[in-house]
């Protein structure tokens, strides 16, 4: 018996067969809707769980000084981390790691026993301890390099330049005010990862979603800034006072030279200080200025011409009632010009100034100078000061603005109102950062100075300054401001402070300031040094003046200003102190040539390769070897005439010029 | 019968080829699919490919022996297999004896050798009821010596399989009956009537165990919970929809690295569609599909009626085995625990499969 022979039993087999085939057609019809019609849906959603982005932190800019010194660099680190995932014997490495990392065991073994598939275990560690952690061969501990934020000058400029984050995000300063350009492209790789979140295949990083970091060069002269924070922390130290700062301006252009700001700190380990050292204090920061808002009273007046330097006001011996109130003077003086009101800074005598020029007009030139208005300097947390206006100042606010008590200003405003004076009477906009460069050296954007508004003329700016070289004389409130060899113009202010607990202003709180400028012909600097609260003797001449004196002498030297041998002939800086010009002076003007003498020493030798070298590069050393640098094009240099390897002896100026790379 | 000419058609191609690539297939996908997680559990990547490539060879020889030997022979052993089959399953529930695999005891270890007597089980009842049906024949249509017995025997053996627990086997098993019964000339009022009865068991089963509960649930909708009961499927889906027409090449597939649980095993055939694409899911369809088709032709052209039946019964062994493991990864059917016969790693199913193969061989040869 076959079942061939069977109808019945035929006819089922074909059902079941049937059937099968059914089945199997029904399969790949539904493997067909799966892989072609539902193909791209169900792609998109594996590929979502599959890759992963592991975002690296993006590279920094430098940020250099005029000079071409860093300030802050990004140097490569290693870090170490781990997959707790696969790591079998998690006590045992947490040991072995503990003992080469320098961390408590308990913390690491903390770390590892996450249920994450990726931890750090120590970010930004020398290589050297990487390279042990490495040699190890512990399963699941990984090494990676990343970039970290280092300043080599350490507390220099660290007001300035703030500082970055674990994540290279800019968190203060500079750092963070311009953390736009100095970030660079945020490095990601995609990279797919198996259900345990480990990656296995890493492609390459995407194309940067922006360009590549930017380099900041600043206003800020490192070697000034370095002789402005020395000086200022060692008068700060000396007088045991809260604090204080120190800006050095070019007057012509609004360039801050330096910005100091004692208590410092150093941004490399920036936690490890007190939050409120952060804080760049010379901008956000307002107190009263005192006596040193005189040198404006002046301007105003003399510019208004309500008052000549020789108008003569009685100065009440030394007490005087305004609006209820006793005004007194350090000295009891009976008539003083106006140019000696200033000068021995006598109080009434300035009343009497104001009174004559009158409140509203006062304000407006205070205005104009600057305060109460912020400046504009592209810095962050910038402060604008306070002035009472007319309807809310009573004859005693009135009286006390004419010698800075009752307003506020941060330290920038007064060095930039100061420095409108050595400009000639025109107002500059400060700022910091000079040029921005992206990596191949092309300029990105570059700041030119600007000019605000002209604040008086440029006669009454001349005039008020050759006044205010009388404060640095013998009779002035300042003689240890003066410079040997160079004509200095200033004010001194020693300010009281308002008691927060009692709000009235305090016998033993004083600010002392000194804001002045130098060389009085042609102003170079524009020097202001603050000290908050020094103990005992508070005058501004005393405690300020001499951090002035020390900060503007170096300064001139390393500018390589000239100093004026004839200065004893008087003129408008007659007045200046006896000592500048007694033998001693000659000690400085021998400095110059003994500088061109070593430019000269450095000059034997021969010319280098310049090639490959960015357009900074090539200027500092061109300047370092005090070779004129004619530059051409933009990028990397590509070639130099004269070639490389002659003599530098027979050569003043070299052409380089520049491609853009990659091209 | 006896008096008839002996002829030896062969080795039957049409059987021999398909299961050739499928079995050079299978080996490739268990490599490429168990590469990692060997890699992982073992720290060889070889480690399921080289077990599965012996049980290949063990296989393909016991497939060359049982070509040779007569498939009447089985028949007078038909009930010591079904005894030997119902020990091997009671031994596995005797504590020490039985190899526990996430919470179910399937395999029984004996001198470092796993075998799954399940496996077996499914060959002796094939067997056992070939020769029983065409010992009845026409008595088939009577209620009580065509469909009782059969249906005694292979409850026993579903509720012993049930015990493992392993609720894939004993449901192949009751639809493979189903058929085998329909084949042999049961009627269809009484299969009706039997299935009826039985699907209140098969819910009182899914809905007493939670995870069976839950791959119903996933099976109905699996993106409400796709972390959870869905994760399985989802993954399945996600790895055929990854491969589209061409799949994403051999050994790239980025679901069997550790997303697809087992993706060596059960899953196997969601490798084969996200690294070779539809095409590969076709191939292995139609391969199957003529393996079949020559399976039934090879039990229609038999020379008698219980080499028919016992061919019928080892092709929709394989055939209903194919259809479940198909019909889960796809999505069409709730999960099971089945394995793709000739495709997935696991030595018991192939051993047994090639040996049902042989069988099939040697009925073919023997026209």
């Amino acid at each position: 018996m076959k079942v061939e022979e069977k109808k019945w039993i035929r006819i089922r087999v074909y059902v079941v067969a049937l059937f099968f085939m059914l089945g199997l057609g029904t399969i790949l019809a539904r493997a067909y809707q799966l892989q072609v019609v539902e193909d791209d849906y169900l792609k998109g959603i594996a590929d979502k769980g599959i890759f992963a982005t592991i975002t690296l932190p993006p590279d920094r800019g430098f940020v250099y000084d005029r000079e071409g010194n860093e300030l802050a660099v990004s140097i490569q680190v290693g870090s170490v981390f781990a997959h707790p995932s696969q790591i079998q014997e998690k006590p045992k490495t947490a040991v072995k790691l503990s003992k080469i990392l320098q961390e408590p065991t308990d913390s690491i073994l903390q770390k590892l026993r996450r249920k994450r598939s990726f931890v750090w275990i120590k970010r930004r560690i020398s290589p050297a301890v990487t390279a042990e952690v490495s040699r190890l061969n512990l399963i699941g501990v990984g090494i990676t390099t990343e970039s970290r934020r280092y300043y080599p000058e350490r507390e220099i400029a660290a007001h300035l330049m703030g500082f970055s984050g674990t994540d290279n995000q800019g968190l203060e300063g500079l750092e963070r005010k311009y953390d736009r350009y100095l970030t660079g492209a945020q490095h990601k790789l995609v990279c797919m990862e198996d259900a345990f979140g480990r990656p296995f295949a890493i492609n390459k990083p995407t194309p940067p979603e922006k360009a590549g970091v930017h380099h900041l060069t600043l206003t800020i002269d490192k070697e000034i800034q370095y002789k402005a924070q020395q000086a200022l922390h060692s008068a700060v130290t000396q007088t045991k006072a809260k604090g204080g700062h120190c800006v050095v301006v070019d007057p012509k252009t609004g360039e801050i030279l330096a910005m100091a700001v004692v208590p410092q700190f150093n941004p490399n380990i920036f936690s490890k200080f007190r939050p409120d050292t952060w804080r760049n204090r010379a901008v956000t920061d307002c107190f009263e200025p005192g006596s040193t808002m005189k040198a404006f009273l002046l301007s105003a007046a003399l510019e208004e011409g309500v008052v000549s330097p020789l108008t003569e006001f009685f100065c009440e011996e030394g007490k005087f009632k305004v609006g209820g109130r006793v005004v007194h003077d350090t000295h009891e003086y009976e008539t003083l010009t106006v140019a000696d009101i200033v000068v021995r800074s006598s109080n009434i005598g300035a009343i009497k100034i104001g009174q004559k020029l009158g409140y509203e007009r006062f304000c407006r030139y205070l205005k104009k100078f600057g305060f109460s208005e912020k400046t504009g300097v592209d810095l962050l947390g910038e402060r604008a000061g306070f002035i009472r206006t007319t309807k809310h100042a009573r004859t005693i606010d009135q009286a006390n603005l004419y010698f800075g008590q009752g307003m506020s200003t941060t330290s920038l405003q007064l060095v930039m109102a100061m420095a409108a004076i050595a400009n000639g009477g025109q107002l500059m906009r400060p700022y910091v950062v000079k040029e921005i460069v992206d990596d191949a050296g092309h300029q990105v954007e570059e700041t030119t100075p600007q000019v605000v508004r002209r604040v008086i003329s440029f006669k009454t700016a001349k005039t008020v300054a050759s006044i205010l070289t009388g404060v640095v004389g013998e009779e002035g409130t300042a003689p240890k401001a003066a410079i040997k060899g160079f004509g200095v113009a200033g004010k001194t202010g020693t300010a009281q402070k308002i008691d927060p607990r009692t709000k009235a202003y305090s016998k033993r709180k004083y600010v002392a300031t000194f804001v002045g400028f130098t060389p009085v012909e042609d102003p170079k600097l524009v020097i202001l040094v603050v000290i908050d609260e020094p103990e005992g003797i508070a005058y501004g001449g005393l405690v300020a003046a001499p951090v002035f004196q020390k900060v503007g002498s170096w300064a001139l030297n390393h500018l390589r200003a000239a100093p004026r041998p004839g200065l004893l002939a008087g003129g408008d800086a007659g007045q200046v102190d006896q000592a500048s010009v007694s033998p001693k002076s000659a000690q400085p003007i021998a400095v110059a040539p003994q500088v061109k003498r070593i430019a000269q020493e450095l000059r034997q030798g021969v010319l280098p390769d310049f090639t490959r070298m960015g357009m900074r590069q090539v200027l500092k050393k061109g300047r370092d070897l005090g070779l004129k640098v004619c530059l051409k094009g933009s990028g990397l240099a590509v070639a130099q005439q004269p070639e490389p390897g002659c003599s530098l002896s027979q050569v003043d100026s070299v052409e380089i010029h520049f491609k853009p790379p990659g091209r | 019968m006896a008096d008839k000419k002996r002829r030896d058609a062969g080795y039957d191609l049409m059987i021999l080829i398909p299961v050739i690539l499928l079995i050079g297939l299978g080996l490739v996908v268990v490599y490429s699919a168990s590469s990692n997680l060997a890699e992982h559990r073992m720290g060889d990547s070889y480690f399921y490919l080289k077990k599965q490539a012996v049980f290949c060879a063990i296989g393909i020889g016991l497939m060359i022996l049982a070509r040779y030997i007569p498939c009447t022979l089985y028949a007078k052993l038909s009930y010591p297999l079904l005894l030997i089959s119902g020990g091997l399953l009671v031994l596995l529930l005797v504590p020490g004896f039985g190899r526990r695999v996430g919470g179910a005891c399937r395999w029984l270890s004996m001198g470092g050798i796993s075998f799954q007597p399940s496996e077996l089980a499914k060959f002796s009842l094939a067997v056992y009821v070939a020769y029983s049906m065409a010992k009845k024949g026409a008595k088939m249509a009577s209620f009580s010596r065509g469909m009782l017995p059969h249906l005694m025997v292979a409850c026993a053996f579903v509720f012993l399989i049930l015990l493992q627990p392993d609720l894939g086997t004993a449901v192949i098993i009751g639809a493979w009956l189903m058929i085998l019964l329909f084949l042999g000339g049961v009627r269809i009022f009484q299969l009706a009537s039997l299935s009826l009865l039985f699907l209140p068991l098969l819910a009182w089963l899914i809905l007493k165990a939670d995870y069976r509960l839950n791959r119903w649930m996933a099976f109905l909708d699996p993106w409400e919970d796709p972390q959870g009961i869905g994760f399985h499927i989802i993954h399945s889906f996600l790895a055929f929809g990854s491969g589209g027409i061409f799949g994403v090449g051999l050994g790239n597939s980025k679901q069997k690295l550790f997303y697809l649980p087992e993706p060596h095993t059960d899953f196997a055939l969601s490798i084969v569609g996200e690294e070779l694409g539809l095409l590969g899911v076709g191939v292995i369809i139609v391969l199957f599909g003529m393996l079949i088709m020559r399976g039934i032709k090879v039990a229609l052209s038999a020379r008698d009626l219980y080499s028919s039946y016992l061919a019928l019964g080892l092709t929709c062994l394989i055939g209903l085995q194919v259809i479940i493991n198909m019909g889960v990864v796809v999505g069409l059917l709730p999960t099971k625990g089945l394995p793709l016969p000739l495709i997935s790693y696991g030595g018991s199913s192939l051993v047994v499969t090639l040996i049902s193969i042989g069988v099939l061989l040697n009925i073919s040869s023997r026209r």
